[in-house]
This record gives structure tokens, C-alpha cells and sequence, in this order.
């Protein structure tokens, strides 16, 4: 009888859990707070092998913008924050070497910025140091005709691939970010992972985005490109993602778009 | 006979005397008539037959033998196919649309768990029930994790929560220890992540305090003190053992890793702090198994007092003492504590003959 009863409790907790997610689900994506589009520039496919596991993931590539501190082709993590940002998020400027309450993560909201200013002015940082490089180099010499194709190359990676997202703020709650940065297009606001440096700054590290990663649907991934039985994405994409009630995301689409545009 | 192991503890009985009955035959101690002998034979046989139809018992060392691989055989097999199970969905998955991949995760451990509980009334051995038991964990573990990945859903440390309840529920309906202890683990990580998350770090991150254990050890410890365990006597044997090794390792990492902890004292400090602590702790468990006759919970006190003095050997003299004599001053300590467990035997034989008389 009490083995009965223990079974009977056993399906009730999974039934209940399973609607309760899927409840959840539903209340999230019944309303969208917020939508980005991002290109093939800040989206890769996650790699797998296929016969392992056959669903598509995605990474979003993202930065910080740049330092002093910090060359321009690292995929910079830190950013500084003011004094009363730092404090209400419950991290303190320590000046001692043990780093002991630095390494824990806390949740913090990021705000990441599509294409906008931090990106168009570190793409005039990175193009500036390239010219300014290149004045040094002469032309003549075979050494230097080799540093020129490459400082060209690293041109035309920056102008036309690197990732354009770019996490520009912290903060301890979703309100103050959305005030601090008011109606600014293609933006987007999530929950992600932090920790303050072990220096005696105000810098923290985002460690790491909850978007990440993001999984696609079959039913998105219907026009994708069957390639040895492995799915991928087209080369040129816009891949919508929306944001629900819950500040949990999801791909809505993926267009294919042409290389000109 | 409430279950199996006592069962098997009766059956172990008749065979001994058995065994002493022939001796005292042979040495002419003792002469039964053959009415006697026939009525003590029939008896025996009767009893015999009752519990190896109930519980299936073992009558002898062959058995028993047979029995622990069957045990080991289904271990295995039940590890290997709960693993199975994670990568025959990773592998097809990505070919089905989102609501057949969500029928398949809710039903998966729906069907598995009327599995089990047919299986367990129509098989005696238990094995099989265990088997399947075991793969519904792991489907229940598979719904709650795919779900969040399907949907995106931020991780969080409720799945814990469930994946204890649904492994102690188990557990208990089918005697599956091997759940109780996944019940047991997942239920430490959940307590562990509030406390973390409460002091102000991000769940996941609860093992960069060990202290985070302690709590949710000491709670597992006294769980079956709270609550008897008369059908299911391992099971109190398994929350106090688990309870000792999350209390004791975490003292035990604290006291070589400071850094650790969430006192705000100097490094050295609290790792001194620690190691103290562990050696009381230790010779408090010590203590309670020998009061209250817990061999599983003296044997684990008496390991980590071990660990802990020959890892303060260790701290101490590596170092600066010669290796021979390190080794040394390591064996006359063995001798030393091999001299304490002959007196805590010993102590612990009388306490048990007066506890039989």
C-alpha cells in the first residue's frame, strides 16, 4: 500500500514538474520585452559531431569595449564600473592579494549593444593603429610587403567580420539599465555572470552571458542547408532573437540574407 | 521477517547452528533422540523454504557469492544504461520538432517508472526492478535537462530539488540504495547552492565554498535518527555515512585550502582552525558510533582521523625531516593508532555483550 502510494507521488512529480516548465515556457514567450537581430558576424554554430548529437546550437560571440590596458585583438571580458555601480552589486575595490571573495561569480544584468557606438569607435581605434602602422612600413621591401598584406587583412577582418555586440554596461537590476539607456535600438538587456578583478580597480569581468548557448528548433532550422547529413547555416544570415515576460530567450528566425547587403 | 537482511541473517543462523551442532555431536557434548533431530531438521526446512520463496535468500558461501556478482552485474548495467539512455536522445533529437521531443522527454520516465513498478511484482529477486528504477532516474534527469536546453531556460537549482525527491521516492518504493544515494548527492548540492546563493554567490558556484556542505551534512546525518528505518536498516546506515564523508571533506579541503572559506581571517588561521576541527569532529564520530553500536559511522570517524593526522605529518615534516624518518614516525604512528582500535575493539565488544546480556 505505502509502495503504491510512493509510485503514485513519484508520477504526480513528474507530471507536475513537466507543466510547470512548459507553463513557464508559454508565459514567456506569450510576450516579447525585447528583440535583437545579430548577423553569421556574432553567431557561430556550435561545433558537434553529428553522430553524437544532432540538434544545432549556437554561440554568441561578444566583448567588452577596449581598455588602454589591452591590445585590440583580445576578446576582451573586463569592464570598469563606477564606485557606486561596484557597491550595489555587492563588490568592493580590495586592494590585498587574497583573492578569495573576487573569485565568486554574482548575477548581474549586461546590457550588449549591436552595432552601435562602442563598436563604430573601437573599429576606428583598431583602423587607426593599422594606418598608423602601415606609415612605418615601406612598400619596397619584401619583409614589409608581407606585415602590409596582414595589417590589410586585419583591416577587412575588423571593417567586415569581427563580432559587432558589445557588452557596455552592468548593473545590479534590469530598471536601472533600461533608465540608464533609454530607447536604443538594437539592444539588449540579460542576465549573465560576474566577478570583480583581483586588482585594486573598478574593474569586473563578465564571465559569462545566460544566452549562451542558444538552442535552434528543427522547425526554425527548416530552410538551413542539409550538408552531409550536417545541418548548417546558411553564410549569410540575420538571426532574430526575442526575449519573453521571463528574460528568457529564444531564436524566433533565421533569413537568409545576400552577401551584398 | 521485516526484510531481506534479516532474513538472510536467520538463514546465516540455522546454518551455524548447523555447523555447531554437528561439532558438539561429534565431540559428544551434546546427543539429540531422532524425534528430536527429525522435529529440529522439519523445522528449519520449513523456515528455510518460507523466506527463500519471500526473500530470496542465500544458504550458502556459493550463493552468496553469486548474489554480490548479480549485485556488482547490475551496478554496472544499471550505470551503463541510465548513460545510454542521455546519449540515444543527444543522438536523435535534433532530427524532431519541439513538441515530439517533449512528448518523448515526459513520457520517457512516465513509462519507465510503471516499468519498474511491474516488474517489481513480477519478479522476486528485486534486480531487474532495480534496473529499471535506475534508467526512470536517469529519464527523469534527461526531461528536466533537455527541457531547459530545448527552451533555453536560465539553469537553476530547483532541477536539484526534483531529482532528489523523484530519486528518495524511488528509492524507498523499490529499495534502491544506489537512489537514495543519487537522492542523497543531489539533495546536498541543492542545500548547499541556497546557502551559497543566499550568501550572495551564483549557484553553481557553491563548491567554491565548502562550507556550503556543512549544513545539509549534518541534517543528512540525522535524518534517520528522526526518522526509523526498521524495514530498511541500510538506508540509515547510507544517510549517516554520507553524512559523516560531506561533513568531514569539507572540514578536510577547508583545512588545506583557507582561501575557501567565508571567515574573513587569515589563511592560515582558518586552515589551523579547520584541521582542529577535524579531529574533534572525527573523535566525536568515534564516540557516537561507539555509544550507540554504528560500526559504519566509528569506521568512517576512525578513516578521517587517520587522513587528517597523516596529513598534518605531512604539513608538519616533509619538508625538513629526513624521508626515513619521516617514514618512520609514520609507522610508530601506525602502531600508535593500531594500539587505540585494539582498545576501541575491545571497548566496543564489551559494550556489545552487555548490550546481549
Amino acid at each position: 500500500m505505502k509502495n503504491n502510494r510512493l509510485v503514485i507521488a513519484a508520477f504526480t512529480l513528474i507530471l507536475s514538474a513537466n507543466i510547470i516548465v512548459l507553463v513557464k515556457v508559454s508565459y514567456n514567450r506569450s510576450q516579447i520585452s525585447q528583440q535583437i537581430t545579430l548577423t553569421e558576424r556574432e553567431v557561430y554554430q556550435r561545433y558537434r559531431r553529428v553522430e553524437e548529437n544532432s540538434a544545432t546550437s549556437l554561440q554568441i560571440q561578444w566583448q567588452t569595449p577596449p581598455d588602454e590596458d589591452y591590445g585590440y585583438y583580445s576578446h576582451n571580458r573586463y569592464l570598469r564600473l563606477s564606485d557606486t555601480t561596484l557597491s550595489k552589486l555587492g563588490l568592493k575595490k580590495s586592494c590585498n592579494d587574497d583573492n578569495r571573495h573576487h573569485k565568486i561569480q554574482r548575477e548581474a544584468w549586461i546590457l550588449l549593444q549591436q552595432n552601435g557606438l562602442a563598436y563604430q569607435t573601437h573599429l576606428q581605434q583598431i583602423l587607426a593603429k593599422i594606418e598608423l602602422q602601415r606609415q612605418t612600413i615601406n612598400a619596397q621591401e619584401t619583409r614589409d610587403k608581407k606585415s602590409l598584406k596582414t595589417l590589410n587583412d586585419k583591416a577587412y577582418k575588423a571593417k567586415n567580420k569581427r563580432s559587432r555586440l558589445y557588452a557596455i554596461a552592468v548593473a545590479g537590476n534590469k530598471e536601472s539599465l533600461s533608465a540608464a539607456y533609454p530607447e536604443q535600438e538594437n539592444t539588449l538587456i540579460v542576465k549573465g555572470l560576474i566577478s570583480k578583478t583581483n586588482h585594486c580597480n573598478n574593474k569586473i569581468r563578465i564571465n559569462e552571458l545566460y544566452l549562451n548557448p542558444l538552442h535552434i528548433s528543427q522547425e526554425v532550422l527548416k530552410e538551413s542547408v542539409k550538408k552531409n547529413g550536417n545541418q548548417v547555416l546558411p553564410h549569410h544570415y540575420d538571426l532574430n532573437i526575442a526575449v519573453g515576460a521571463l528574460n528568457e530567450a529564444w531564436v524566433q528566425s533565421i533569413q537568409t540574407r545576400n552577401q551584398n547587403e | 521477517m521485516k526484510n531481506r537482511d534479516s532474513a538472510q541473517l536467520r538463514v546465516d543462523q540455522i546454518n551455524a547452528f548447523e555447523q555447531e551442532l554437528k561439532q558438539l555431536r561429534s565431540e559428544q557434548v551434546v546427543t539429540l533422540s531422532e524425534d528430536q533431530q527429525q522435529l529440529i531438521t522439519s523445522y528449519h526446512q520449513k523456515i528455510r523454504s518460507q523466506l527463500s520463496t519471500q526473500f530470496d535468500v542465500d544458504f550458502n558461501a556459493g550463493g552468496k557469492s553469486l548474489t554480490m556478482g548479480m549485485q556488482v552485474a547490475s551496478f554496472i548495467g544499471a550505470l551503463a544504461l541510465a548513460v545510454s539512455v542521455f546519449f540515444l536522445f543527444f543522438q536523435y533529437w535534433g532530427f524532431f520538432t519541439t513538441p515530439v521531443q517533449v512528448a518523448v522527454l515526459i513520457t520517457a520516465p512516465l513509462l519507465t517508472l510503471a516499468a519498474t513498478y511491474w516488474i517489481q511484482a513480477h519478479e522476486e529477486s528485486g534486480y531487474f526492478a532495480k534496473l529499471a528504477g535506475l534508467i526512470s532516474f536517469a529519464c527523469v534527469v534527461l526531461n528536466i535537462f533537455m527541457l531547459g536546453q530545448i527552451f533555453n531556460i536560465t539553469p537553476s537549482d530547483n532541477a536539484l530539488l526534483l531529482w532528489s525527491v523523484y530519486g528518495c521516492l524511488l528509492a524507498y518504493a523499490f529499495n534502491i540504495r544506489l537512489l537514495l544515494v543519487a537522492s542523497i548527492l543531489c539533495l546536498y548540492g541543492f542545500i548547499a547552492a541556497r546557502i551559497g546563493a543566499y550568501n550572495g554567490m551564483y549557484w553553481l558556484s557553491m563548491g567554491e565554498r565548502p562550507e556550503n556542505f556543512i549544513l545539509p551534512a549534518l541534517l543528512i546525518f540525522v535524518i534517520p535518527s528522526i526518522f526509523k528505518h526498521i524495514k530498511q536498516p541500510d538506508f540509515s546506515i547510507i544517510y549517516r555515512v554520507f553524512g559523516q564523508c560531506g561533513l568531514l571533506l569539507a572540514i578536510l579541503v577547508l583545512s588545506f585550502w583557507g582561501r575557501a572559506s567565508y571567515l574573513d581571517w587569515n589563511s592560515d588561521v582558518i586552515e589551523g582552525f579547520y584541521q582542529i576541527t577535524g579531529f574533534v569532529f572525527s573523535a566525536c564520530f568515534i564516540g557516537i558510533g561507539l555509544k550507540n553500536h554504528w560500526k559504519s559511522v566509528l569506521y568512517t570517524g576512525n578513516t578521517f582521523l587517520v587522513i587528517f593526522m597523516y596529513s598534518k605529518f605531512f604539513d608538519w615534516w616533509w619538508d625538513w625531516l629526513p624521508k626515513y624518518l619521516f617514514f618512520f614516525l609514520v609507522g610508530l604512528s601506525a602502531v600508535l593508532v593500531l594500539l587505540i582500535f585494539k582498545r576501541l575493539r575491545l571497548l566496543q565488544n564489551q559494550a556489545e555483550e552487555s548490550l546481549t546480556s
